[in-house]
């Protein structure tokens, strides 16, 4: 599925009639390691990846790179400490080469040389790692490489670009699926192909092409590693409330009927698919997962088929890349499940209008909307521009906020009845929770104690509260 | 209140009120835990309830010398290995926040239990279920040493994602416990010594030496300034029994010390406080009735137990026993300084994972005669969402109803969700 895939090693051959692939073969074997062994790596063998990397090009030759090697416990924890890490392989890799450049000279330089010097000597690293038979990869997402810096008591012309984990495989890594390379080749000037991505946040911008090859590279953006084990320090999905009543409320709509079908709308890398088969699967009929791109449903089933066998999973892909349309008949199923996926649309009426043909008279839907209420500071500051409110996350993609009378409209607009809202994450919670804080400041214990009491609910149906929640979970359903 | 007045009619209640939380394949029902509610998900939980449940079914089993308990037994170990994923994890196995899977320190203590009751099988003639030996195995392998296992801290991790640098010492110990039953079971204690002695370092590296404090062991390694004496003596076991088996007498003092602290809890009114701190006064409440019989438990097992200790649970569950045979949940919930006259509806509602631990104690008490009870409805007025409202259960479902009457939360027993969860 997502092992070596033939056309990539065709291209290399090519014309050349290249006899001796020893490169290619060693590019195209390289792969990022997540998992490593608890087995040391030798002295000696460190100095020979670190002398390949040496003879990396650099600008002017100046050499400008700088690398320590980690292999102590304590530092290792840090280094993490310090920046925010927090990605497993920083503990589990035997040996960790963090690479730093040298800012004296060429700071200023429009082509960021001092980076690239510090880049080729990564990839140099990573290749011979491979040759050596080891794994490594290569980690740049780190919240603040100058923490690397300063557990390393970097002098201050260091800066620190990541760092590269090192060790022994524990697994043979997958093989992230590559754009083919006429998507990437042009001859004599770029050519008009549009933008992968945007910057931007606002979904106006964003085609559903682009939609979907975002999302068909985001499930490997941290490593969301194949076997199921989710390495990265991502908050895992159970500890939210707003994911915990998520999951509580689908659970009780399914008792509602008999062998319900159940429909997903792009649920990300699975977690809600996996709990609902994990905790319904004997109640549920057929589990459809709908997704952009067949790449992300290949991902989901590899992901479940080390904890379940998800027999009445069904993945069903877009068959159109420029139009939205659900691969089912109409009236097929009873309910219907989508946790902020209507976001990503400026528009959200044409997926409404899909949810509305697919689902049966007397199916409901669960939708979850972020609210464009909730007091938070970033969405406040963009607010008063726009009405979109800034994305939590660059990996969220794009994302728009929703003003409740808005979605509402649309909701009835499209045929549904509202048949009840919740507020999730009331924003009492949140000052209650800053008076608490403020209690103990002042060693009013008991006060703050019962403070927490007060503030652990974390959703509300309270008519005024509900509309200032960070999240809005609608039931609605077809008549 | 109902109070039967012999142990025997007690555990008669408590059978009763087990019964009727049987759900497909299992025990369900809300749980309340230390870390939050899981009120809509009442299916079949793998946690630690089946402590008590199998203890429980152990002692009155030795006590009465009945087969069917042995049958009970039997019976929950095939059950919990069906619950078991193919990554060695069981589903629904996270008590309060369930239903998810990966719960610690509820999936080890759950097999430390099982393998506990397995002994009982063995001994009594029985051939334990064959699936279980292999159910250990994988979640032995796969999950704890392989995936839990912290290299640089040499303890046990509760989670394979985010803070590596975290640890729960009673997850820690139930680990040890289960590692230790592992060994005898595999005959592989070389192999596994090495994760027995770093995981009870770690314990002993948190323990508090000196002051008011001393012998305790916080919640976490990163919240050390928050002790739970509940929490605290599920380390005792652990720690005794890596004494015993690896000859290390530090273990054992440690384990001492630690029933000292525990004990210095103790509250004038009966149980332990909820949180002792080292920068601020004690949170006496709640007083979760489960958690003062689990400490008890835990010195039984850890053989530090003293007449003083059962004496002091029996006081404080005198009266305790409701109408259904289960017993109140907890003091003080909602309340921190205890003075609210109105219970709160968590005060009140029972679930297993804490009702089993107070199964289990009374189990052991049990002189083998047969006791009677005669359930009954439970009506109780409580506080729900800081009003006045009304708790209700019989043996078909439990509710609670605001002031108005309006149904807040509906649980029909036998099914897998609530009905109403409006909490
Ligand atoms: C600049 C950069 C930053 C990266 N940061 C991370 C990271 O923080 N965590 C991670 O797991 N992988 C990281 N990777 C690895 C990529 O996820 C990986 O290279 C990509 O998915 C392709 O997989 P492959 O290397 O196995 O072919 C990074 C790669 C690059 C080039």
């Amino acid at each position: 599925m997502f092992r070596f895939s033939e056309h990539r090693l065709q291209a290399c051959e090519g014309e050349t009639g290249l006899k001796s692939a020893t490169f290619y073969d060693l590019a195209h074997r390289r792969r990022s390691t997540r998992l490593f062994k608890d087995k040391s790596v030798s002295p000696e063998i460190i100095r020979r990846i670190v002398s390949a990397a040496i003879e990396a090009p650099s600008s002017c030759n100046r050499q400008l790179w700088h690398c320590v090697v980690v292999t102590e416990p304590a530092v290792k924890m840090r280094m993490n400490k310090f920046s925010s890490a927090e990605q497993s392989y920083l503990y589990d890799a035997p040996v960790l080469l963090a690479v730093f450049y040298d800012c004296s000279l060429e700071n200023h330089n429009p082509c960021k040389t001092p980076f690239i010097t510090a880049g080729m000597a990564i990839y140099a690293m990573l290749l011979a790692a491979e040759e050596e038979g080891l794994g490594a990869i290569y980690l740049g997402g780190i919240r603040n490489p100058a923490g690397i810096a300063k557990a390393l008591n970097a002098p201050p012309w260091l800066t620190n670009v990541g760092v590269i984990c090192l060790g022994h495989k524990a697994d043979d890594p997958p093989c992230p699926p590559r754009r083919p390379v006429d998507e990437i080749l042009s001859y004599e000037e770029c050519d008009s192909k549009p933008a992968h991505f945007h910057a931007d946040i606002r979904p106006h911008l964003w085609t559903l092409r682009q939609l979907a090859d975002f999302r068909d590279k985001l499930i490997w953006y941290k490593g969301i590693h194949i076997d199921g084990l989710t390495l990265h320090a991502d908050p895992d999905a159970r500890f939210s409330e707003k994911y915990r009543y998520l999951t509580g409320r689908i659970g009780m709509l399914c008792a509602q009927y008999e062998k319900p079908s159940v429909l997903d709308i792009l649920s990300l890398n699975g977690a809600l698919i996996l709990q609902m088969l994990n905790t319904c699967s004997d109640d549920i009929g057929t589990l459809y997962a709908y997704e952009l791109t067949p790449g992300t449903l290949e991902y989901m089933n590899a992901y479940f088929k080390t904890l379940i066998r998800p027999e009445n999973l069904q993945g069903i892909v877009n068959e159109d890349p420029d139009t939205l349309r659900i691969p089912l008949p109409d009236s097929s199923v009873d309910l219907i499940t989508c946790y902020e996926r209507l976001e990503h649309f400026d528009d959200p009426a044409p997926l409404l209008r899909e949810i509305y043909r697919v689902l049966k008279p007397g199916g409901k839907v669960l939708a979850v909307v972020s609210n464009r209420f909730y007091p938070h500071l970033y969405r406040y500051k963009r607010m008063k521009k726009r009405k979109y409110a800034l994305g939590r996350n660059w990996n969220r993609g794009p994302e728009r906020k929703y003003n409740p009378r808005e979605i509402e409209a649309c909701f009835r607009a499209t045929g549904f009845t509202i048949d009840g809202m919740t507020g999730l994450q009331p924003v009492e919670r949140k000052i209650l929770g800053v008076i608490e804080q403020l209690c103990k400041k002042f060693k009013r214990y008991n006060r703050a104690d019962a403070l927490a009491a007060r503030s652990e609910r974390m959703y509300t149906n309270r008519t005024v509260s509900r509309y200032l929640c960070s999240s809005l979970a609608y039931e609605i359903s077809r008549q | 209140m109902k109070s039967p007045d012999s142990n025997e009619n007690a555990v008669a209640g408590m059978e009763n009120w087990i019964a009727t939380l049987r759900v497909r394949n299992g025990y369900g029902g809300p749980s309340i835990g230390p870390d939050g509610d899981s009120l809509s998900y009442c299916g079949t939980a793998f946690d630690w309830r089946y402590e008590g449940f199998l203890d429980g079914c152990a002692a009155l089993y030795r006590a009465t010398g009945q087969a069917d308990y042995l049958d009970r037994i039997e019976r929950d170990l095939r059950a919990i290995c069906s619950a078991q994923l193919l990554n060695g994890t069981f589903r629904n196995s996270w008590f309060d926040q369930n239903p998810y899977e990966g719960g610690m320190p509820y999936e080890p203590a759950l097999l430390a239990a099982a393998c506990r009751a397995r002994t009982v099988l063995t001994e009594s003639g029985r051939s334990a279920p064959a699936e279980f030996d292999r159910a250990l195995e994988l979640f032995v392998e796969t999950r704890l040493l392989n995936e839990l296992w912290n290299r640089l801290l040499h303890t046990f991790n509760d989670w394979l994602q985010s803070r590596f640098e975290y640890y729960t010492p009673h997850a820690v110990a139930a680990a040890i416990e289960l590692l230790m039953d592992y060994a005898d079971l595999t005959e592989d204690w070389p192999r596994l010594k090495p994760y027995v002695i770093g995981a009870a370092d770690s314990l002993l590296t948190l323990q508090c030496s000196s002051g008011s404090l001393s012998g305790g062991i916080p919640l976490s390694n990163q919240r050390g300034s928050a002790f739970s004496p509940a929490m605290a003596a599920r380390c005792a076991p652990a720690l005794i029994k890596a004494a015993d088996k690896t000859g290390q007498e530090k273990y054992r003092q440690a384990a001492v010390a630690l029933a000292d602290f525990v004990r210095r809890q103790a509250q004038p009114g009966g149980g332990f406080a909820f949180l002792v701190f080292n920068d601020r006064p004690v949170r006496q409440f709640p007083i979760i009735t489960g958690a003062v019989a689990d400490i008890v438990n835990s010195f039984e097992r850890a053989g530090l137990l003293l007449p003083n200790d059962t004496e002091h649970l029996e006081t404080f569950l005198a009266g305790k026993q409701m109408e259904t045979g289960a017993f109140i949940s907890a003091v003080g919930s909602a309340d921190p300084s205890g003075r609210s006259a109105l219970p709160d509806w968590r005060d009140i509602l029972p679930c297993c994972g804490w009702q089993d631990k107070i199964y289990s104690f009374l189990a052991r008490q049990h002189n083998g005669r047969q006791g009677t009870f005669q359930p009954a409805e439970v009506r109780r007025p409580v506080r729900v969402r800081g009003r006045c409202g009304e708790y209700i259960e019989n043996e078909n479902f439990m509710c609670i109803l605001n002031r108005v009457g309006k149904t807040l939360y509906l649980w029909e027993k036998g099914s897998k969700w609530a009905g109403i969860c409006l909490l």
